[in-house]
């Protein structure tokens, strides 16, 4: 009964974000603490995170063999406390932009989706999967929509989808306003189905219901690099609920060494919408445009 | 221990204790195994189980999704396990006896 999936989460939740001609949707503030929300509901589902009613339990620290599960997995067993599913979401936000790149070199790799022009686009004319084994596999979208319109039993990673969405208030990537209204109460049935679900979504309403400061804006009007970071640290700080500094990133932490790399790039790039890459160990401007090269010569 | 008893195309299998990750794999694969008989219809007798956690609702889950609403049945359920049961919302696609 165990099954290999060809997908995971965080690639179809990326996906959703990917219109029907290709070129990605603008990202909800939300999409990233879902994202951050799906890594932890891969893990649970692969076995190396459980929950019961009151609590989340670390399983096993097996490697998935999928570098971004496996980067989040190496950041959860390593950390000494036992921490509730916000906190991962926090730590896991944070790099949500460095997993983007993750997810989509996979996707590509996988010929779900094609880089042509800058432009992500579906590697199919119409959003589809490859055959797998001469099996088409129904793409996260049509599949979602079909179980939401029936009274079927819903798949384990549809329940999940399903609840990242609902929690997340990002239902409008799949359904539309009326369709959302009309099967509210199916769609709330389907997201509770699941006990880690749950407990993983229902931490995304801490982030959701912020309401985010115009930090962002107000960079623009800024002169000193040092004070672009300061204030970029400050959002960040806000945006994934991270309350005492030690749970920062080195990158993003005042007095690291990797503190001051980051005040050099931002003086470099005269902004501060970056992130930080640590296996490349590199920082990148955040772009809606691709390249081939970004995804490395196996994608 | 999980003891299973087989009689004609139902299976019923005696659980018990804590079924957490662990257990629940182990579940997992014995059932794997048994499914491979002509098997039409499970029953679960809980009667001894005190403790669920998230992993063992998956299986009952893919065990309604692969026989159908009505071939899969819980029984003898106990009360602290059953509010696990109405927190995942599963008391409507599971037939309990």
């Amino acid at each position: 009964m165990i099954m290999e999936n060809f997908l995971t989460i965080p690639e179809e939740i990326l996906l959703l974000s990917v219109g029907e001609n290709g070129g990605v949707i603008p990202h909800d503030k939300n999409f990233e603490v879902v994202l951050a929300a799906s890594i932890l509901m891969d893990l649970a589902i692969n076995n190396r995170l459980d929950s019961d009613t009151e609590k989340m339990i670390l399983v096993s620290n097996a490697p998935t063999n999928n570098t971004l599960l496996d980067e989040a997995l190496e950041m959860i067993f390593s950390n000494k406390e036992r921490r509730d599913p916000s906190y991962w979401i926090s730590q896991l936000s944070v790099r949500s932009r460095e997993f983007m790149e993750y997810i989509v070199a996979s996707l590509i790799l996988k010929k779900v989706l094609k880089v042509e022009n800058q432009k992500l686009l579906w590697f199919f004319s119409k959003r589809k999967y490859p055959l797998i084994k001469d099996k088409e596999i129904k793409e996260v979208k049509l599949r979602v929509r079909e179980l939401v319109f029936s009274n079927d039993i819903p798949d384990l990673r549809d329940i999940v989808i399903i609840s990242l969405l609902h929690y997340g208030q990002l239902l409008s990537l799949v359904f539309t306003e009326p369709e959302i209204n009309k099967y509210k109460s199916r769609i709330e049935k389907i997201a509770m189905m699941d006990l880690i679900g749950q407990a993983i979504s229902k931490s995304l309403t801490v982030f959701v219901s912020t309401t985010f400061s115009s930090v962002t804006k107000n960079i623009l009007g800024i002169k000193s690099p040092e004070e672009k970071l300061s204030l970029f640290v400050k959002e960040m700080k806000e945006k994934f609920r991270i309350a005492d500094d030690k749970d920062l990133p080195s990158w993003l932490r005042k007095g690291t060494a990797q503190y001051q790399k980051t005040l050099d790039f931002i003086k470099k790039v005269g902004h501060t919408d970056i992130y930080y890459h640590r296996k490349k160990d590199q920082y990148f401007e955040h772009t809606l445009t691709y390249t081939m090269h970004d995804f490395g010569s196996g994608a | 221990m999980n003891k299973y008893i087989k009689r004609d195309n139902q299976l019923t299998c005696i659980l018990s204790g804590r079924i957490d990750t662990l257990s629940s794999s182990v579940l997992e694969n014995e059932l794997t195994e048994k499914m491979k008989e002509d098997i039409s219809s499970v029953v679960f007798d809980m009667r001894y189980v005190d403790y669920i956690s998230s992993t063992f609702l998956r299986i009952v889950i893919k065990m309604v999704k692969a026989l159908g609403k009505g071939n899969f049945v819980i029984s003898n359920i106990q009360p602290t396990v059953m509010k696990v049961f109405k927190m995942a919302n599963l008391t409507d696609i599971v037939k309990f006896e």
